[in-house]
């Protein structure tokens, strides 16, 4: 069965040279290749991929959106922010923003700035 | 020089002729390696130290980790799958500062799912390393 990549991925094959990335629309052709649709790597290149892989649009968007967090090396604990775009990834040398100074920011990175004050001032107006 | 963060890093698997993240992991351990020794001891040997020879030989360990496990997820169906029909797997630990170790594994190890009232679901992994990883250069 074929599937076709939504975004470039490293070759695992031992004839490529180490390092080889097949870029975005390249065809796989595999007996499990509908794991690759199921991970929200690729979409379905054949009817046997799409027969195999059992996704409607909705949960086809969302292993788009898991694979996503899964490509920016998000950890677990940060799932949420990821998701709410407050960040976007972890910055080198802690030179990152966010609460443990790890963050690199993401374009809603104000909000999560707008809550924290609000907690803190929630918190002054509780101990006055 | 550099003290790299844990956060960032990523085990990756081989998955249809890709490597693909795997999923949920909340840590990572390689132990083991260790380059084999034997007593190299003999009688005429006239200090208390004892002698060790290298034998040229070398164990590179077991990979090990532990993630939030969700049996429907594609990822962590293909984990089960190296239980099912075991044959070795090509595998990438990739740091957060995109250097990669690459390696295979001979076998695989679940250890769960492990469920209590207080936690998500989780489950313990092994990857025991095949021959030689390839470090970089």
């Amino acid at each position: 069965m074929k599937c076709r990549l939504i975004r470039p991925m490293e070759s695992s094959r031992r004839e490529d040279p180490p390092g080889t990335i097949f870029p975005i629309g390249t065809v796989i052709e595999n007996p499990k290749a509908y794991r690759l649709v199921q991970l929200g790597c690729a979409e379905p290149a054949d009817a046997e991929c799409l027969a195999a892989a059992g996704m409607n649009p909705q949960k086809f968007a969302e292993a788009v959106k898991a694979q996503n967090r899964l490509s920016a090396g998000i950890h677990p604990d940060d799932y949420a922010a990821f998701d709410a775009g407050w960040m976007v990834g972890y910055a080198a040398d802690g030179d990152g923003v966010g609460p443990n100074g790890e963050w690199i920011p993401g374009p809603n990175y104000h909000e999560f700035e707008r809550q924290c004050e609000e907690l803190i001032e929630q918190e002054e107006e509780g101990d006055e | 020089m550099s003290k790299l963060k844990g956060k960032g890093t990523s085990l990756l698997q081989d998955l249809s002729d890709t490597y693909t993240t795997v999923a949920q992991v909340l840590s990572l351990e390689w132990s083991g390696m260790q380059s084999e020794t034997y007593e190299a001891d003999t009688l005429d040997n006239a200090t208390a130290g004892i002698p060790h020879e290298a034998t040229g030989r070398t164990e590179f360990g077991t990979v090990s980790g532990e993630l939030f496990l969700d049996p429907a997820l594609a990822g962590h169906k293909s984990l089960i799958e190296l239980l099912e029909t075991p044959a070795d797997e090509n595998w990438q630990l990739n740091f957060s500062d995109n250097t990669t170790w690459s390696f295979v594994g001979a076998g695989f190890g679940l250890d769960g799912p492990k469920v209590v009232l207080n936690d998500g679901i989780k489950a313990g992994f092994s990857i025991k390393v095949d021959g030689t990883p390839t470090f970089p250069s």
